[in-house]
């Protein structure tokens, strides 16, 4: 069956990754350099795995709650990935990898039905744009959140400053501008699946709220960019806003009768 | 007003004192709706520009003025408008309902909305006046929210939306809005055939006990009823070895005959546990005149077949208008049919004849404030652009 492949896969992926971990924290270029490679070959393999998917299924996989997950480790890991090509934080990657992991080990340990069939509203040209682009900001989003987060922790375990806020930043603006396309295109798609671009549906609201978060974040970010601590601990509690929009809205008594639920 | 040393203590005083007014309003006023319909709405609409307008030209050094262009006063118009976000995230809205069971009727979101669009707009007059290049990023950002906000809240009263039952090989000009007024329409429409393919059905086993699938849920949980295919289910084996997509059943078997009230069929072989041998017989989902048969493995399972999902259905149609064209077109999901600016869309069908429904549901949409809104959207696109491009760069 489709994913039949998939526990061997993870394992394969996970041993990359781990290995790669302590490699990237050695102060050295060469076991850094080796980390990556172990990280890229990870990477691929997990790219290789939705490729085939795709294929066996017939349609994209980005339908369940599973299968974006898929998507998001593969984003997230490689945006920690170019991160490390591009401005050498090696932390960026160790983190990126740790929550990456997680997400597939939900797969792993928590396999949901993986049906074949697409339904009729799902089928249009906007599924594939409108699913890539949103995975692609919550990957850069939760980014973002790992750097605030990461201080907040310096701050109070270790008791010394700490202020990555400007290289949060760059994830945020990626991320929201990713999100706002996410969001539109949803819009459009909307129109041309139900009628009407907006309903405020549960899970539009939703998305709405996160994309107000991180608006409100880059307007007071802009006006005082001096203050440091808000921004960390907002940065750290806006990614929960987006867990809630992504899945915990499927939980929620407003989602009933939500037009999103078949992605359950 | 004294000089603000604190903007943002200020700033949310002010929406604290715009959401209880609002809520106020909507204590004493709970029936009454404002509900401009075009033209006063797009009256209004001129008004709301041309105040921006002049109050920003001549008024830009008042106090006001400054600091609904701030971003403090941004900033407050955001959080008010997120907070009433917050709560329909959480209270379920009911179109009848009042105050926060349905929120986007509410006076508070009026006055959230107008003061967005208040600040937004004074916001942009900043920019644009003088025009600068550096701040073509800014502003499709800006603009592109305020006429997509603008429009779509303001055309909203003007949206039309009425639902039209179709019968196959008879004309139909009345539709239905959701109250269940009638409306006679400037179209008419004949539905030539109504149409569904399916996906293949599931085989399933089933627990007698409480008529529930085994293992749902959990993966692998179907076999397909496709020729050939075979797949595990619990402890059994599951192997099909005739899958057949119209059946009807007679004399002990099963014959594809494409006739209403035909349903899928397939002919399986079952092997596992506490079997000497395999269990073959035929499965059915049934339809509305034909019964569902399982075979039963005589342990209190049964394997089953579920009803088949739908992969695609639409209604070939004629549409005539009034000044006499008759135009042919299939409407489908995802692909409405755009007419004299109505667009009309595939909505259902009777549910209990599935594939072999004769009467399918449209509906027709018109709005005419949807261009502008469009144009908002596709201005925020570019915005998002260049937000990608030039990044966290001051």
């Amino acid at each position: 069956m489709n994913w039949d492949l998939f526990p061997t896969l993870v394992l394969i992926i996970a041993t990359l990754w781990i290995v790669a971990i302590p490699l990237f924290l050695i102060k050295k270029t060469l076991p850094k350099t080796v980390a990556a490679a172990s990280m890229g070959a990870g990477i691929a393999v997990l790219a290789f795995f939705i490729v085939d998917l795709w294929l066996k299924l017939d349609r994209p996989p980005m339908r369940t709650l599973g299968e974006t997950r898929l998507w998001y480790s593969f984003f997230l890991s490689f945006i920690g990935f170019i991160t490390y090509l591009r401005w050498k934080h090696a932390w960026v990657p160790v983190y990126t990898i740790a929550l990456s992991l997680v997400f597939l080990a939900i797969n792993y340990f928590r396999p949901e039905t993986h049906e074949k069939e697409l339904m009729p509203a799902l089928q249009s040209v906007w599924f594939v744009p409108h699913v890539i682009v949103y995975m692609i900001s919550y990957a850069l989003l939760a980014v973002a959140s790992l750097v605030a987060a990461r201080d907040l922790l310096i701050i109070v375990f270790r008791r010394k400053p700490a202020d990555s806020l400007r290289l949060a930043d760059n994830f945020v603006y990626l991320g929201f501008a990713f999100l706002t396309m996410g969001l539109l295109f949803g819009a459009l798609w909307a129109k041309e699946a139900w009628g009407h671009y907006w309903t405020f549906d549960p899970k539009e609201t939703w998305a709405l709220i996160t994309w107000l978060m991180y608006l409100i974040y880059m307007h007071i970010r802009y006006n005082r960019p001096k203050q440091i601590r808000w921004g960390q601990w907002f940065l750290a509690f806006a990614f929960l806003i987006l867990l809630i929009c992504w899945f915990g809205v499927n939980y929620l008594a407003v989602a009933q009768n939500s037009v999103h639920t078949y992605s359950g | 007003m004294t000089k603000n040393n604190k903007p943002y203590q200020f700033s949310f005083a002010i929406i604290a004192l715009i959401f209880m007014l609002g809520l106020i309003m909507e204590f004493l006023f709970a029936e009454t709706r404002i509900n401009l319909e075009f033209p006063i709405n797009l009256y209004v609409l001129i008004a709301f520009v041309n105040i921006l307008f002049f109050s920003y030209y001549f008024l830009r050094e008042n106090k006001i003025v400054k600091w609904l262009s701030s971003v403090p006063a941004a900033v407050a118009a955001i959080s008010l408008f997120a907070a009433l976000s917050l709560i329909m995230g959480f209270v379920p809205q009911e179109e009848t309902g009042t105050g926060f069971y349905n929120i986007t009727s509410s006076w508070m979101y009026l006055f959230s909305l107008l003061f967005l669009l208040l600040v937004l707009g004074m916001v942009t007059m900043k920019r644009l006046i003088p025009f600068r290049l550096k701040n073509v990023g800014f502003l499709l950002n800006h603009v592109g929210l305020w006429i997509a906000l603008a429009c779509g809240s303001l055309g909203a009263s003007d949206v039309i939306s009425l639902k039209m039952p179709l019968n196959e090989g008879e004309v139909s000009w009345k539709a239905y809005n959701t109250k269940g007024e009638v409306f006679e329409l400037p179209v008419a429409i004949k539905l030539n055939d109504f149409s569904m393919e399916l996906y293949p059905a599931k085989i399933v086993l089933v627990n007698k006990q409480d008529s529930k699938i085994v293992g749902k849920g959990k993966k692998y949980d179907f076999v397909s009823s496709e020729p050939g295919k075979n797949g595990s289910l619990s402890n059994y084996q599951i192997d099909v070895i005739e899958a057949l997509e119209d059946a009807v059943y007679f004399e002990g078997v099963f014959r594809e005959v494409h006739h209403p009230g035909s349903a899928p069929a397939a002919k399986i072989s079952v092997t596992g546990e506490g079997f000497d041998s395999s269990v073959t017989g035929w499965i059915s989902s049934g339809s509305y005149n034909q019964m569902a048969m399982n075979l039963d493995l005589g342990n209190g399972f049964f394997v089953g077949m579920t009803d088949p999902e739908p992969a695609k259905f639409a209604s070939d149609v004629f549409v005539y208008t009034k000044d006499g064209k008759t135009e042919t077109a299939i409407i489908e999901v995802n692909k409405p049919y755009s007419i004299n600016h109505w667009k009309i869309y595939q909505s259902s069908y009777n549910e209990q004849m599935g594939k072999w429904s004769t009467e399918s549901v449209v509906e027709l949409v018109r709005d005419r404030w949807l261009p502008w809104v469009y144009i908002g959207i596709y201005l925020m696109l570019a915005g998002a652009i260049v937000i990608f491009w030039k990044g966290a760069k001051r």
